[in-house]
């Protein structure tokens, strides 16, 4: 598989009242055509900011970002207006990221205006009768109005935006998070639908572990904004390496009476602020393992089997795993 | 081989369809919520009917009164209501029912031109200073803060003296004294627009700056604009019939103001002189406030999606 | 029944939307029993009447709903014809709620220590010095670090899970006999969601007191509740005991939730899905409300509204072709 896009050594700082927000703290990943790479992590840990960085959409302080061999940081206006025809995002929100005074059709024209696809307005137009088509939204609704469709039907159009251009890769950021449960899984349907389909690469935000599991190729795990650990889905799912990873796992209250245990560890206490965040490893304040060289060391990512990378300087061995 | 593929791409998209199928929401929309709040809101009903009446009364006015406003009749000088006059006359003897018909002319244009002008030299400093930011944001919001600290009446009348007493004058006045708010309401829904993320949505696909204004920002401000304009129109007629009471108006311009001044001598002996063009006064602000309070309560809940 | 702390019978609550003679229909014909010590999970999608049925118990209705029959039965009293005065009293003493998002039900200009003892003193009639050791003790209990610090702490200054902690503290002081919980990890990150789901349950084990889940999240309800109600379209499809629920539940749309939750199924393989969506309020199919997304639906479903009846133990379904008990439902796709 070929690499389509690489991030180096990212970093995000935000100045704030009394210091620096460390939102994204040098993080470094690829992504590979065609594969789903998984981003997971709770509220703040900075995978959001992450995909936007890759966008573009706001300026890394430092790092780079590769795309397709060419470095994205260095197109700047027309240039980068035309390499976003290649890099598409899906958002969370289907009630906020669709303009309500614009019709249907005008909204997944948009992007096909923008860049002067086709010939006319009229074949751009039936560009975007026909995606409605395939994302299952009927013609008819091209001169419809957001407000008319249900939330799940307005992703539905969010996606069917994203597809326009053809682009390479989508950066879906929690697309069915605000979603009921049975229209969840439509999306995803369609999402993996329309992988087999054009053989998209998704990079897939979500800080639900059950619903990344099921889409992705492999999975990275962040932490305040830093990668904790990163693998294959079924590794990291399986025999996960990372303390927080196992502790997150555990946490996911899964639907069945049967699995409920009132006696397994859960994580204590709550993420401290990016503001000022601890030295070392940035999570022993709330791992059980922690001794001094957490403390004091940042642990590196380090590849601890084939392809599973994990940031931790006691990381749990098959014995802890089983345990 | 390949016809399979097709019939299982066909196949696909049905059961897409399947999934998504539903019937959507009839198609309620703006239009259909602001005709809803006319028939619930009896007010802004009302304002809209005198509205409709004030505006053909200063179109047909020649037809609505039957004598000349300028028609002096020193035989019937202040001469109470009657059949002949039918809000009396004044001191020059002149029919005080046709110069309150002509005066909703003066008065209408008084209330509709600065509105409009600073509805649109608002709207554009507003929409500048919201999506430009920076230096930009801060001279347009320090010089709007200054119009906003002096007392609007001394304002206007400060200019007024140092233009001139014409009307024109007064359209460059009183747009002085109303661009501020506007461009303050304007930029305040910039700044908060361009965080949504339909416009960070337009910015990931490509589309360039001032599309996403156009497209996007603005179109998505005219609610708002539409109401604050209902509003201004008022505002605006209170502001001339002060001025010309306190007489710094065109005194040519026989606007409902300027007659109410001109009729403040005779109060209490004719008080028709004042009741005539200050109860047009008061009926008309009415209706538009009326109107225009309807309509935001009418564009508030889609202001919020 | 005297064994039920709450006992809701055939609730009818409506809306008014603006400028409509017609009122939507939220809830309709609702029964519900809360067994005293027990945790009653009420799950369904949104839009399905679930929070809008306890809002009617509680008389907490936004202006333009209106309940329209039915009764509450709390502790011998129907608390849909008690005074405001008297519901207050209750609702303050006895029955207590956690919402989804604690900022919204939290003073934002009071620190949340002292709004935890103004509780305690109007409700329990304590001092000023009783009630502020008290709140210090109740929020320690409730799992808020440093709490003698955090007392003097204004909302916005605590995080989600703390602020959830807060409100949880403040719904227990009381030690009321019902909790009515909203939502109350909706919000929150899965680390956190299960530190308070274990909190609750912890509290529930020390003061006997009874829980009303309302949820959509199914692995939620597996995890805290003992029996569960799954409302549809403002209606009551299943009711079961949870592990009845899971392994055996009867109503397609129940079967179809649970199968629908990306849990093991591997990537490639398509996930069941329910097709469609939520009927509109205004505009509900004749016959059972479900069919029209149902795969199993026939001309009988169509036509005939299906009553909610016992299949067996207890179990109650509302559906003329309930899936086979045969314990194979909830699994598969299809």
């Amino acid at each position: 598989m070929a690499e389509l896009l690489r991030a180096e050594h990212l970093v995000k700082e935000f100045p704030v009242k009394g210091g620096v927000s460390h939102v994204v703290t040098d993080v470094s990943f690829s992504i590979e055509k065609g594969e789903t790479l998984g981003l997971v992590g709770e509220s703040g840990c900075g995978k959001s900011t992450l995909g936007k960085l890759l966008l573009n959409l706001i300026p890394a302080t430092s790092g780079r970002v590769w795309f397709k061999g060419q470095d994205l940081s260095r197109f700047k206006g027309e240039a980068l207006r035309s390499m976003r025809r290649c890099m598409q995002m899906i958002f969370q929100d289907p009630y906020a990221s669709l303009d309500p005074r614009m019709s249907v059709g005008r909204i997944i024209m948009e992007p096909l205006d923008a860049h002067r696809v086709g010939s006319s307005a009229a074949e751009r137009a039936e560009m975007a009768r026909d995606l409605l088509e395939q994302v299952g939204l009927r013609r008819e609704f091209f001169h419809r109005y957001p407000h008319q469709f249900s939330g799940g039907q307005r992703q539905r159009i969010g996606i069917a935006r994203a597809l326009a251009l053809n682009p390479e890769l989508i950066i879906c950021d929690e697309p069915v998070s605000a979603l009921d449960v049975s229209i969840q899984a439509q999306i995803l349907n369609l999402l993996s639908d329309l992988q087999a389909d054009r053989g998209l690469t998704y990079l897939f935000i979500s800080h639900d572990l059950n619903v990344v599991r099921y889409l992705s190729d492999r999975v990275i795990v962040m932490f305040m904004g830093q990668i904790c650990e990163m693998s294959t889905t079924d590794q990291l799912y399986e025999a996960p390496r990372h303390p927080y990873t196992r502790f997150l796992l555990d946490s996911v209250p899964q639907p069945d009476p049967l699995l409920r245990d009132e006696t397994r560890a859960l994580l204590t206490g709550e993420p401290s602020s990016t503001v000022n965040p601890p030295k070392g490893c940035r999570f022993h304040p709330r791992c059980p393992y922690a001794d001094a060289r957490c403390r004091a060391e940042r642990p590196d990512l380090a590849e601890m089997a084939p392809g599973h990378f994990c940031a931790c300087h006691h990381p749990l061995m098959d014995r802890e795993i089983l345990s | 081989m390949k016809r399979t593929q097709k019939d299982l791409y066909t196949d696909q998209l049905s059961h897409r369809i399947l999934d998504a199928e539903a019937e959507i929401q009839p198609d309620a929309g703006i239009a259909h919520s602001i005709v809803n709040m006319f028939r619930v809101n009896r007010a802004a009903l009302l304002g809209l009917i005198l509205i409709l009446l004030i505006l053909l009364l200063a179109l047909f006015a020649p037809l609505v009164a039957r004598c000349d406003p300028d028609a002096i009749d020193l035989v019937n000088l202040r001469k109470p209501p009657s059949a002949a006059h039918w809000f009396g006359t004044d001191d020059l003897g002149r029919d005080v029912f046709a110069r309150v018909a002509y005066g909703s002319r003066i008065s209408l244009m008084i209330g509709f031109v600065p509105s409009a002008i600073s509805l649109v030299l608002g709207t554009a400093l507003g929409l500048m200073a919201g999506f430009l930011g920076r230096r930009v944001d801060a001279l347009i919001m320090r010089l709007a803060d200054v119009v906003l600290a002096f007392p609007s009446l001394l304002l206007a009348m400060v200019v007024m003296y140092t233009l001139g007493s014409s009307i024109l004058n007064m359209f460059i006045a009183l747009s002085i004294i109303n661009w501020a708010g506007t461009a303050r309401v304007v930029r305040a829904q910039t700044l908060s627009l361009k965080e949504k993320e339909f416009v960070e949505a337009a910015r990931s696909m490509g589309v360039s700056r001032w599309k996403i204004v156009f497209r996007h920002i603005l179109p998505n401000c005219l609610p708002n604009l539409i109401v604050l304009f209902t509003l201004d129109i008022p505002g605006a007629i209170m502001w001339e019939s002060s001025m010309s009471f306190l007489g710094v108006g065109d005194p040519n311009a026989a606007s409902w103001g300027l007659m109410v001044s001109q009729g403040k001598s005779y109060a209490y002996m004719c008080p028709w002189l004042i009741l005539a063009p200050g109860l047009a006064i008061l009926i008309t602000v009415m209706a538009f406030n009326f109107l225009g309070d309807g309509l935001r309560d009418a564009i508030d809940p889609y202001m919020k999606t | 029944m005297q064994d039920n702390i709450l006992e809701i019978h055939n609730l009818v609550t409506s809306f008014a939307s603006d400028g409509r003679k017609d009122r939507a229909i939220a809830v309709n014909g609702v029964d519900i029993a809360i067994p005293k010590g027990s945790t009653v999970g009420l799950v369904g999608e949104s839009g399905c009447g679930k929070s809008v049925t306890s809002l009617s118990a509680m008389g907490l209705l936004p202006d333009n709903g209106r309940v329209e029959s039915g009764e509450a039965i709390f502790c011998g009293r129907d608390l849909l014809k008690l005074p405001d005065r008297e519901l207050r009293k209750i609702r303050g003493n006895r029955i207590s709620m956690i919402f989804q998002e604690p900022m919204t039900s939290l003073n934002p200009v009071i620190p949340v220590g002292k709004q935890v003892s103004e509780a305690l003193r109007l409700h329990g009639g304590m001092d000023k010095e009783t009630a502020k050791r008290k709140s210090i003790e109740i929020l320690e209990r409730v799992g808020v670090p440093e709490a003698r610090r955090r007392y003097d702490n204004y909302p916005h200054q605590l995080s989600g899970g703390l602020r959830q902690r807060v409100m949880i503290g403040m719904a227990m002081a009381l030690k009321p006999d019902l909790l009515i919980a909203d939502e109350p990890t909706t919000a929150l990150d899965v680390s956190i969601e299960a530190q308070i789901l274990r909190l609750m349950r912890t509290l529930q084990r020390e003061s006997g007191m009874s829980i009303l889940m309302i949820t959509h999240n199914l692995g939620v309800v597996a995890e805290i509740c003992d029996e569960v109600y799954v409302m549809y379209a403002g209606e009551v499809v299943e009711h079961a005991d949870v592990y009845a629920l899971f392994r055996d539940c009867a109503h397609p749309y129940t079967r179809g939730l649970i199968a629908s939750l990306p849990r093991m199924t591997p990537k490639g393989q398509r996930l069941y899905t329910i097709r469609g969506t939520v009927p509109n309020l205004r505009a509900m199919p004749a016959g059972c409300r479900f069919a029209p997304r149902c795969e199993r639906a026939c001309k009988r479903c169509w036509e005939e509204k299906p009553l909610l009846q016992d299949i067996g133990n207890g179990h109650l379904c509302r559906c003329h072709a309930p899936v086979g008990t045969n314990g194979n439902g909830g699994e598969g796709n299809g």
